[in-house]
């Protein structure tokens, strides 16, 4: 059924792309609690290692080590799959993505995607938005009452903003006519001007604020806000299993930063000197970056306002714009 | 191309499969004692709380999921449309349009009967 | 002059030897009708009980009092009710809804019972508690074991079937506290919740009660002041000056202008401090983290400038009966000025991030509102009570240490809502600055302590130098400052409100009772009236906003 080279491509790739969104995951939560600190006017973490680099390491061993500790009550195959299930849909995600232009390597043009298919951005969004069964179940089996109502603020959020979402990026696709990424990004091969952030600016706000919904960040940060509900959905996980939905969190803003920076902001082409590879790099980290700043500048919204935002304001926005769009195109 | 792709996600989902069973494996390390208040619900540090987490959630949570099935599944019928916006022209752009404007009165009646507001 | 009750009760009423009216247990409840609505003591600032028993010239073994203050909050009048051997009087919650939680306290801690009231059951100790522990028959050292927490749900019932809630089917009982992340301190509030929206809200307190009344009965008056620290620990040094006032009163002493103006300079400081915790706190609770560290800094160099000059940085204890430990040191007005820089920045920023924040606005606007006459009724004051636009501080209405002097605003709110609660903390930090900078320029030369001998400490060489002065200071730390009997109530604006403390002396060291009238307390018990209605996420900033500091709250 499937060529053996084709196999052997997909798995090494995959196994890439999964150790090192892992990594980077990981590595984003220290430049998180670093980029937090600057702006908070202290230092972070700066005891272990250079600049608390290693920070990092002993994070990670503590968590390994930690002790995995089950509640009474809890439903427990549904609460020890649900982290499961959360850092897999954000990983599966990125089979669709393109990070980098291809390349040629021992003579060997390789593609960096998993797999280039014609939908991606479909599945990428249909596949990020089975994520939200993760938060669900984990407060629905945890048979505690925060979490309950985390796994309810998730499920109010998550369909408040997946509306937005899907009707904001309608309006690029109908400028492109593909749902691959790859021709989206093709697109906007003529430099800054070619980006489709200024055709499309008001679908490029929606989609950016869809994202930060998605990703669960500050200002819409409500499905665990510890002032409120404790830690929301993953009140009774410790150890590895609540590093899994962390992971997972993180996993998800990256792959929104790359998405974002396909979509709108001209993807992996080159500009000027700079490579289109290093460029992609630049624009992620940029995004990530960004959430960092908004954390660190505003309060959060309350979940009845997060709704009210979504139904009340974007929706209505974005059905506007595809058809401002459709009338300017034909 | 969808094979390749569904190829691809088992990989993946394999993979991060693998990933917590090794972590899992890892959390022998630690170490383990299992005492009887370690695993107690937690709710602020009272011990016996009343009712449960299983009684019956606020129908405002069902109603709010029966409208987003209903206009996430509309927006599906928009892709499609989006992608052959060309071909499809002015008569597929005011056919959408009148879908748009059902949709719109949709969420104004929604809006008017508060199903949307908490309180 | 409460003119319209004293011509009313012309007969029944006498005036005791200490200034209270006294009139008779059955008439109490006529007699603050009239007071409330002729005379206009629409403020209950407090009420507790007296215990004669080691008394033995009073008639009767309990005394209630009530503290009341009319509408320009400048005159407080005290009644006093002796109580039968029944030990039971009619409750007023329904005049004063902050009598409530009072009366419950005066049954936790003297066993009264008071007719009518609508939920009598212990506040500040444990319901398996068995006495009362005020009541001078009950040893100071016997302690008692608890450890089984109250449901709440004989609370919780009743108050949902007032509001017509029958069927608990659809609520989820939750508690918010008393560890919670945002529980400031231990402070436990029980409620039932419809999706998020909070139908019945209770609060239960005292799981920080260590019995600070109880623990100055046995103690001489200057030993009293490093309890006091522990009361309102965001500024222990108000509460310091609080409780050296109230004593300073029943002496009749007036202090040196110098030691007055210290006492302005390091009280605003104080409420600077205090109001940058509570801000702090409340924006982080609204998840705008960074603020926390932009108002906390500036606390930390406040907090470096009074370890400099009283030796800690929390509990200060600096103040004495009569004056204060010592004098400011060389180069105080340098870091000083240093602190007010910091403040103005750190409080600057802020405002930078959050003044014109949208998010800010709609989080806080028309949230946990408190209507002004509701606010009266439940005796709240300070910023909480200026937020609703009641004009009532203390330094102004009833100045003390030359506040009257000084060219400062009081700042007010409109709505009573979490907003104004916390703009109205902004505007107070920016005038205490004012203040201390005046101060500051006009402190005058001086001693620091009054100079009578049996209040004060003698100077060192004097101790060494001369049998007097080394005689003196032996027979105040040996025996203490010696009160003479009274029963007095005197405050001051707290960094929360009023606070104020009201002590029967008997003419010993020791006071016979000390009773402090915490301003979160009366606050806290119109929490629960303030949330209900609104979501989880308003109810947390509701808290913060009210500055409750469980220190003072439990005692």
């Amino acid at each position: 059924m499937f060529d053996t080279a084709v196999i052997i491509e997909t798995v090494v790739k995959a196994v890439i792309v999964v150790a090192v969104i892992a990594a980077l995951a990981g590595f984003a939560t220290f430049i998180e609690r670093k980029v937090l600190a600057f702006m908070q006017r202290r230092l972070g973490p700066m005891h272990v290692g250079p600049y608390g680099l290693l920070q990092l390491a002993a994070d990670g061993i503590k968590l390994f080590t930690k002790e995995d500790i089950i509640p009474q009550n809890a439903i427990k195959p549904i609460f020890m799959i649900a982290p499961v299930i959360a850092a897999t849909t954000a990983f599966v995600a990125m089979a669709a993505v393109p990070y980098f232009p291809e390349f040629t390597l021992f003579g060997y043009t390789i593609h960096p995607i998993i797999s280039d298919i014609n939908v991606a951005l479909l599945y990428v969004m249909g596949v990020a938005s089975v994520g939200i069964y993760g938060p669900l179940l984990a407060g629905m089996s945890s048979a505690n009452k925060w979490s309950l109502l985390g796994a309810a603020r998730a499920v109010v959020q998550m369909l408040s903003f997946e509306v937005v979402s899907g009707l904001s990026v309608l309006a690029p696709i109908m400028m492109i006519g593909s749902l691959s990424l790859i021709d989206i990004n093709d697109a906007q091969t003529g430099g800054i001007g070619d980006w489709l952030i200024w055709k499309q600016p008001l679908a490029f706000v929606l989609f950016a604020i869809a994202g930060f919904m998605e990703t669960n960040r500050a200002p819409f940060d409500t499905v665990e806000f510890e002032a409120e509900i404790v830690a929301g959905y993953a009140t009774e996980y410790s150890g590895m299993r609540w590093g899994l939905f962390f992971i997972g969190e993180y996993a998800n803003m990256i792959t929104i930063s790359v998405l974002v920076s396909i979509i709108f902001m001209g993807g992996y082409n080159a500009f000027w000197f700079i490579p289109g590879g290093l460029m992609m790099l630049l624009k992620v980290s940029f995004w990530i970056f960004l959430f960092l700043w908004v954390r660190a500048a505003w309060p959060h919204v309350r979940p009845d306002q997060l709704m009210w935002v979504c139904w009340k304001v974007l929706m209505p926005l974005s059905v506007v714009n595809i058809v401002i769009t459709g009338f300017a195109l034909l | 191309m969808s094979e390749n792709l569904f190829l691809a996600s088992c990989i993946v989902a394999f993979l991060t499969l693998f990933l917590p069973l090794l972590f899992l494996a890892s959390a022998r390390l630690g170490p383990r004692s299992e005492t009887k208040n370690k695993h107690m619900l937690y709710e602020s540090g009272i011990s016996s709380p009343i009712g449960t987490s299983e009684g019956r959630m606020s129908a405002k949570f069902y109603l709010i999921a029966i409208l987003f099935v209903l206009f996430d599944v509309e927006i599906i019928f928009m892709f499609p449309w989006a992608l052959n916006l060309r071909e499809l022209g002015f008569l597929g752009l005011f056919e959408m349009l009148t879908f748009i404007l059902l949709l719109a009165a949709g969420l104004w009646y929604v809006y008017r009967i508060k199903a949307l507001s908490w309180q | 002059m409460p003119k319209a009750f004293l011509e009313r009760f012309e007969k029944e009423v006498s005036i005791d030897a200490y200034g209270a009216y006294k009139l008779d247990a059955s008439l109490i409840l006529q007699a603050l009708h009239v007071l409330y609505q002729n005379d206009g003591y629409t403020f209950l600032v407090d009420m507790t009980a007296i215990d004669y028993l080691h008394q033995p010239s009073a008639l009767r073994r309990f005394a209630i009092v009530y503290l009341l203050r009319d509408r320009l909050f400048s005159n407080v009048i005290t009644l006093k009710i002796d109580v039968d051997e029944t030990l039971a009087i009619d409750s007023i919650a329904s005049l004063f809804k902050s009598a409530n939680w009072a009366e419950r306290e005066i049954w936790d801690q003297y066993g009264i019972h008071f007719k009518n009231h609508p939920n009598l059951k212990r506040i500040l100790n444990h319901k398996e508690f068995i006495g009362h522990p005020l009541r001078k028959d009950y040893p100071i050292t016997q302690g008692q074991l608890c450890h089984k927490s109250d449901d709440l749900m004989d609370e919780m019932t009743p108050r949902l079937k007032r509001k017509g809630i029958e069927s608990h089917d659809a609520l989820m009982f939750l508690n918010l506290g008393p560890a919670h992340p945002a529980s400031h301190g231990t402070i436990r509030t029980f409620v039932a919740l419809e999706s998020e929206t909070i139908r019945c809200a209770i609060s239960e307190i005292g799981y920080l009660h260590r019995g600070f009344e109880k623990s100055c009965e046995n103690h001489t008056y200057n030993q009293i002041i490093p309890y006091t620290d522990r009361l309102n620990y965001c500024s222990a040094i108000l509460n310091n000056i609080a409780f050296a006032h109230a004593v300073e009163g029943i002496l009749g002493i007036e202090l040196p202008d110098r030691a007055q103006f210290i006492r302005v300079i390091i009280g605003e400081l104080s409420r600077m401090i205090d109001h940058l915790v509570c801000l702090a706190a409340i924006l982080v609770d609204m998840g705008a983290l960074t603020n926390y560290w932009y108002l906390y800094n500036p606390r930390e160099s406040v907090y470096d400038l009074l370890s400099k000059l009283t030796g800690a940085r929390l509990t200060n204890s600096y103040m004495r009966i009569g004056g204060m430990s010592h004098d400011l040191y060389e180069g105080f007005e340098h870091d000083l000025h240093v602190c007010l820089k910091a403040i103005d920045t750190g409080v600057g920023d802020t405002l930078t991030l959050i003044e014109h924040n949208r998010i800010f606005h709609d989080r806080t606007q028309n949230v946990g509102i408190i209507s002004q006459e509701e606010a009266i009724n439940r005796s709240l004051s300070g910023p909480n009570l200026r937020a609703c636009g009641v004009a009532y501080d203390l330094r102004v209405n009833a100045p003390y240490y030359h506040y009257e002097s000084f060219d400062f605003d009081m700042a007010l709110g409109s709505v009573g809502d979490v907003y104004d609660r916390i703009m109205v903390r902004f505007e107070e930090i920016r005038q205490s600055k004012r203040i201390i900078e005046q101060a500051m320029k006009r402190l005058p030369q001086g001693a620091v302590c009054v100079a009578d001998r049996s209040i004060s400490l003698p100077p060192k060489h004097e101790v060494y130098g001369n049998i007097e002065g080394l005689m003196n200071q032996f027979k105040l730390v040996f025996e203490g400052v010696k009160v003479p009997p009274s029963e007095s109530y005197r405050a001051i604006e707290g960094a929360n409100g009023e606070l104020g403390f009201f002590i029967v002396s008997d003419g010993s060291p020791k006071p016979y009772k000390v009773k402090v009238r915490p301003p979160c307390f009366y606050a806290m018990a119109a929490y629960p009236s303030i949330i209900e209605g609104g979501m989880i996420a308003d109810a947390i900033l509701s808290l913060g906003s009210l500055n409750i500091i469980a220190g003072e709250l439990d005692r």
